[in-house]
């Protein structure tokens, strides 16, 4: 097995651990792939305190030894999360900019994950304007360009909440509850809709197709849109 | 606001009228029927039903609540739903705005699902030929397979033919003899086949007269109003519908950009758009503050100046004149016992307190008040007020929909209550009823208290009170009664000129349910102060009252006048009125008794309807809040003012 194959094998193995540890994915992963990662310390076995426990299981018996999980070590953690990070990213990055068909979406965004470097990482999350869902309503971990707010980078992705009076974009995508889903369904807000900002103050209002909507700010962060160049 | 009664149960309908809000069903409703219905700009206000007869048909027509959608649920909508649903209705007349059909033709499309038959219309072309919109009318029926109707309803255009074409639906033809074919609407793969699992589940029960397949639209997008119509039939579609399609994206809002991009694909060719053209003063907040206040100077004017001081003035000279004195002195020589000339006249009869007050005092105020009102409602502007009252709005808990019911409030506390079912969340609608019940004065309260002001100084200091309460106790509110805050998202209408008929037709039917509320009430109040002097009971409750107001260094005749207010607001301020036409009262107890008398417990309908709408335990602590803090307040004012001097 050549190496690269092999660091990608391990890392879509370290994703399946994240997801099972944090969103409660079922895992199904087999023994000696989970030897492959303890041995490589991404992950580690905790009882079911989550308590670190050393392999002598054994000695006390096989029901003991039913007991205990696996858990992502700190080390697994940080790289698990960033690739987590990345592929949704990618994913958010293929279906807003680039508008690729679903399947297509998954295909190219698990690819994706294991070849950007962080530079790159930032200019996309920055250009996509720090997004927190993925385009399937999962979180996307933070990066540390989000937590600075970097802004060099021209953006082209939008809160709404961020635009000025006479701006126009097309929607992206909304995230939110059922509320304001249901809202955005009345109103006639789906993605590839154009927006333009009328006002920004005492309330947001904008313009779609022929009526004019206000709405609240805390709506208005909910939705993204692409920025149109004036 | 008199037809309650009929939500939840089944309607009898030959035709529905269904659309948007403020696209102008009511208008056709009322040109189709002769009777009027509600007409307003405000998204949903019309949460009643309205019903009528089909002008020289026999044709019932009832008139839905305004919805956007299928899926997206507010009260009003899940009403129209139910009504779409559970009616025989053969005919559904889906009203649009002609400038709004690219939005509005998923409705449009989920309407043709039920099956039943479509016309769609296409209203205010007018506006939309301003917009520089044109619509190949033509393309578009082929398209949908349905009869399309181009109208102008507030000019009444087109109404007629809209008649041919339901009559022509519901008597004439049946729909086989029908040429056109009606549309296939086909969404996405895997949403069909979820569909049509769900359909074959629900094939075998027999329940309304309605497409499964719309059915299994809606129960798929999770309706819970489908949902128990399937209550007590064993349906375990449940483990069917795993919605694992593709996304964590609620499968309603899936459906419905289904649906827009369907409409889209239909619209391609067919509209058309030369320009592009807004501009809004009224959203500006340099213009916009100017505004709000001259609409409220119009509001002042209409029932403060011209109703309370002007019209109320001639009334009661009138009425003393022509009524009060001939009836006394008949009683006088007619009747013999004292008792029975007190009930009817005197001082607190009947006729010449109850009749007096509802007739004289509080019909021209609230009147003029309506009409206001009705005015600037049909010109588009509340929810223009709504935008630049939200920040402040947003302090008290509340968005700036709240607007309706507190600008109600000022007419009539009690319908303004009831309104309060606009607001979205139980939330809003407890602090805002809250805040009608202790801090907003209703139109007849607050004209006698500009009758009664002394001067310009007395109402400003009384306006500052009540506004610091209305604030403290929204604030307060605000903290202490848990709940989400609300989400603030709403349709601007187009700025339009108020028909004058219509205008008058809502301030009638405004009128009329006041009246017929208003006018027992004030009777029935006559003959509860009379019982109360017969019997004493009265002395006693004045006697027990009188330890606040003198307290608060109010003559003793004042307590009764708050006994009265608590029959209803405007009675006390109409006795308040009383006392200082016989210049019983000092400036300072006068402005006194104005903020406490406002502030006070709420009337015993507006108290009646609370219990009603938000339950005993909500009201009672109302009611004894309102209580404390009306004196409270008052207590402090009279201090401020006496250190004042």
């Amino acid at each position: 097995m050549k190496i690269k194959e092999k660091t990608e094998k391990l890392e879509n193995l370290l994703k399946e651990i994240w997801e099972h540890q944090f969103e409660n994915k079922d895992l199904n992963l087999s023994l000696s792939e989970l030897k492959e990662l303890e041995k490589e310390e991404y992950i580690e076995k905790v009882d079911k305190n989550g308590k670190r426990c050393e392999d002598n299981g054994y000695k006390h018996g096989y029901e003991l030894q039913k007991q205990y999980t696996y858990k992502l070590t700190e080390k697994g953690l940080k790289v698990a999360q960033n690739l987590i990070r990345l592929h949704r990213l990618a994913e958010r990055m293929l279906s807003d900019l680039l508008e690729t068909s679903d399947d297509e979406v998954e295909r190219s965004a698990c690819k994706f994950e294991h070849i950007i470097s962080e530079e790159v990482e930032e200019a996309i999350c920055t250009l996509l304007g720090h997004p927190t869902i993925c385009p399937h309503g999962k979180k996307i971990p933070k990066g540390k360009c989000c937590e600075r707010g970097m802004k060099e980078i021209k953006r082209m992705i939008y809160r709404l909440s961020e635009l000025k009076p006479g701006d126009v974009g097309e929607v992206k995508y909304i995230i939110g509850g059922d509320e304001i889903m249901k809202k955005a369904i009345a109103l006639g807000i789906f993605p590839g809709k154009t927006l333009r900002v009328i006002r920004v103050f005492p309330t947001f209002v904008v313009q779609i197709a022929n009526s004019q909507i206000a709405l609240d700010e805390n709506v208005a962060s909910r939705i993204y849109l692409m920025r149109h160049e004036i | 606001m008199h037809c309650h009664k009929h939500h939840g149960d089944k309607i009898k309908a030959d035709v529905l009228l269904v659309g948007n809000p403020n696209v102008g069903k009511s208008v056709i409703f009322h040109a189709l029927t002769g009777k009027y219905a509600t007409v307003s700009n405000y998204p949903g206000t019309t949460v009643d039903i309205h019903i009528g007869k089909i002008k020289g048909t026999n044709l019932t027509l009832v008139d839905t609540p305004g919805m956007y959608s299928f899926f997206s649920i507010t009260e009003e909508e899940r009403i129209a739903k139910k009504i779409i649903i559970e009616s025989d209705a053969k005919v559904i007349v889906n009203v649009v705005e002609a400038k709004n059909l690219e939005r509005s033709l998923p409705l449009t499309l989920q309407l043709i699902e039920t099956c039943k038959n479509v016309i769609l219309v296409l209203n205010a072309m007018d506006e939309a030929k301003k917009f520089g919109i044109e619509i190949d009318v033509e393309r578009l029926e082929e398209r949908l397979g349905i009869p399309i109707i181009k109208t102008i309803a507030i000019k009444g255009e087109g109404i007629d033919k809209l008649r041919e074409e339901i009559l022509k639906l519901t008597i004439k033809l049946t729909r086989s003899q029908r040429e056109v074919e009606k549309i296939r609407l086909e969404l996405s793969e895997d949403i069909e086949k979820r569909i049509l699992e769900i359909e074959n589940k629900i094939v075998k029960f027999n329940i309304p007269k309605i497409s499964k397949r719309f059915l299994a639209i809606l129960l798929l997008s999770g309706d819970q109003d489908v949902e128990n119509l399937f209550k007590d039939k064993e349906l375990n579609y449940e483990d069917n519908i795993d919605i694992s399609i593709d996304t964590n994206m609620s499968i309603a809002y899936k459906i419905a950009m289904e649906y827009q991009k369907l409409a889209n694909k239909i619209l391609d060719g067919v509209i058309e758009q030369r320009k592009e053209t807004f501009n809004d003063i009224t959203l500006n907040p340099i213009f916009s503050i100017p505004m709000a206040i001259l609409a409220l100077y119009f509001i002042y004017f209409f029932a403060g100046v011209l109703g309370a001081q002007m019209v109320v003035d001639i009334f009661e000279r009138y009425f003393e004149i022509l009524i009060n004195t001939p009836l006394n002195e008949w009683l006088k020589t007619n009747i013999k016992y004292i008792w029975l000339r007190e009930l009817i006249g005197g001082e607190y009869g009947i006729i010449t307190l109850g009749i007096r007050y509802a007739v004289v005092i509080v019909l021209p105020i609230v009147f003029l008040y309506f009409i206001a009102f009705s005015i600037i409602e049909d010109s588009g502007y509340l929810p223009r007020l709504a935008v630049l009252l939200n920040g402040l709005f947003k302090r008290f808990g509340l968005s700036g929909r709240a607007v309706i019911p507190l600008m109600l409030g000022f007419g009539c506390g009690t319908m303004a209550t009831i309104v309060t079912r606009v607001l979205e969340t139980k939330r809003e609608r407890m602090i805002a009823v809250l805040l009608l019940a202790i801090a907003i004065p209703c139109s007849a309260q607050f004209g006698i208290i500009l009758g009664i002001s002394p001067d310009f100084k007395a109402i400003t200091i009384w306006a500052v009170s009540i506004f610091v309460v209305m604030l403290l106790i929204g604030s307060f509110a605000e903290r202490i009664i848990p709940g989400e805050r609300p989400i603030f998202f709403i349709e601007l209408p187009p700025l339009r000129y108020p028909s004058i008929k219509n205008v008058f037709l809502k301030t009638f039917s405004r009128m009329r349910w006041y009246f017929s509320e208003v006018l027992p009430i004030f009777i029935l109040i006559s003959i509860l102060i009379w019982i109360g002097k017969i019997t004493g009971l009265l002395q006693h409750i004045i006697k027990l009252l009188s330890i606040p107001t003198s307290a608060l260094g109010l003559p003793k005749e004042s307590a009764q006048i708050f006994l009265y207010g608590f029959f209803r607001r405007d009675y006390g301020s109409a006795g308040l009125y009383d006392l200082i036409s016989q210049g019983i009262l000092t400036y300072r107890q006068i402005i006194v008794s104005m903020v406490v008398l406002t502030l006070f417990v709420p009337c015993i309908a507006q108290l009646s309807v609370m219990i009603k709408e938000r339950g005993f335990k909500f009201s009672f602590i109302v009611f004894m809040s309102a209580l404390v803090i009306a004196f409270s307040i008052g207590f402090i004012l009279n201090s401020i003012l006496e250190i004042l001097g």
